[in-house]
């Protein structure tokens, strides 16, 4: 407590001068008639009391910095110079400010990218051993313009490989729902069997389709996502589920 | 040694040692420090005030405003039971330290 005391008398400096230089001008006092007392005059009586006691000003100082935090103090000193000079001179302030504000948003921005970019792990179990192949045409040197270009033999091929413990396929589509009271466009993947199981995820509800139904000429198997909150979702609109909030 | 000057850090010593007593203003302890010492240790007397806010901070002492014998407002300490502890603490240390000045005087 006593270092929070020390704190709080600096935001009452002329509490705190008073109650010092009350202290010790009623010493000089004391002194003083002691003095007349003892037969010395007025003028005489005020020199021994100032002369015995010291310099008054350097003991005031002295016990001041007992009762505060004398580092504390001129931080705070520091700190009120530099808002007066800030305030005199507000174009500069606002400069100063605006440069603040938009470097401090711009790194928040930036690192909240890499961040979910670089540093967070993908939501899958064991990243670090998933890998995806890309495909870059000759004539073409922007990544991923073809994601999967090779055919259903090449696949094979690929599963065989030893590198690779699993291979899974997917490409975008889209597709058109009809059967209800509007006929809708919506995105979606190909995928075969092998995708999920890779991540490590499975669906919420149901399950994801197997080998089998992955096979080409297989009946059409569908899993439905309701990860796209503020789209039309599919799963609930469509498929009568209950709406989960966003 | 002159009259004016007190070993550094034995001011904690007197000024506690007569606080022990009775609860005075800084101008009282002065006072009793010069009386009892027959004048031998007089403190400059302002420097005293320094030495008792710090030991006011560190909680051998404690302060309160009221009136003195001539009706002036004037602020007085008082030991607390920490203060008291330093006391026995520093009368110890001091004891020692003399005993064994004297004991090389009589020897070297």
């Amino acid at each position: 407590m006593a270092w929070f005391q020390r704190a709080v008398q600096i935001f009452q400096p002329n509490r705190l001068d008073r109650e010092l230089s009350d202290e010790m001008r009623f010493h000089l006092q004391m002194r003083e008639q002691e003095n007349i007392g003892e037969g010395m005059s007025p003028a005489e009586a005020q020199e021994d009391a100032m002369k015995t006691f010291g310099n008054f000003s350097q003991k005031q100082e002295q016990a001041r910095e007992a009762d505060t935090l004398p580092w504390l103090e001129t931080l705070w000193q520091d700190l009120r110079y530099g808002f007066r000079t800030l305030a005199r001179q507000p174009g500069f302030t606002a400069v100063v400010i605006l440069t603040l504000a938009i470097g401090i948003g711009a790194n928040v921005a930036i690192f909240s990218v890499l961040d979910a970019v670089l540093l967070r792990p993908l939501p899958y179990s064991d990243p670090g051993r998933i890998v995806m192949i890309w495909h870059i045409p000759p004539q073409n040197t922007r990544l991923g313009s073809d994601f999967f270009p090779w055919g259903e033999n090449q696949v094979c091929e690929f599963s065989s490989a030893r590198t690779l413990e699993h291979l899974a396929a997917f490409k975008n589509a889209s597709f058109n729902l009809t059967g209800g009271e509007t006929i809708e466009r919506v995105d979606g993947l190909l995928a075969n069997a092998e995708l999920l199981p890779i991540l490590g995820v499975q669906p919420a509800l149901g399950r994801y389709f197997n080998a089998e139904e992955g096979r080409p000429g297989a009946g059409h198997v569908v899993v439905l996502s309701d990860a796209v909150c503020g789209r039309t979702e599919l799963f609930y609109v469509r498929f009568g589920q209950a709406q989960r909030r966003c | 040694m002159s009259p004016n000057t007190v070993l550094q850090g034995t001011i904690d010593l007197l000024v506690l040692k007569v606080l022990s007593r009775a609860s005075l203003h800084g101008y009282g302890i002065a006072g009793q420090i010069k009386r009892i010492s027959q004048e031998e240790l007089r403190v400059e007397e302002g420097s005293l005030y320094p030495a008792l806010h710090r030991m006011e901070q560190s909680g051998w002492i404690a302060s309160e405003w009221r009136p003195a014998e001539n009706g002036r407002k004037a602020r007085y300490y008082r030991m607390t039971a920490k203060g008291r502890k330093k006391l026995a603490e520093q009368e110890e240390r001091w004891g020692r330290v003399s005993r064994a000045i004297a004991r090389v005087l009589r020897i070297a």
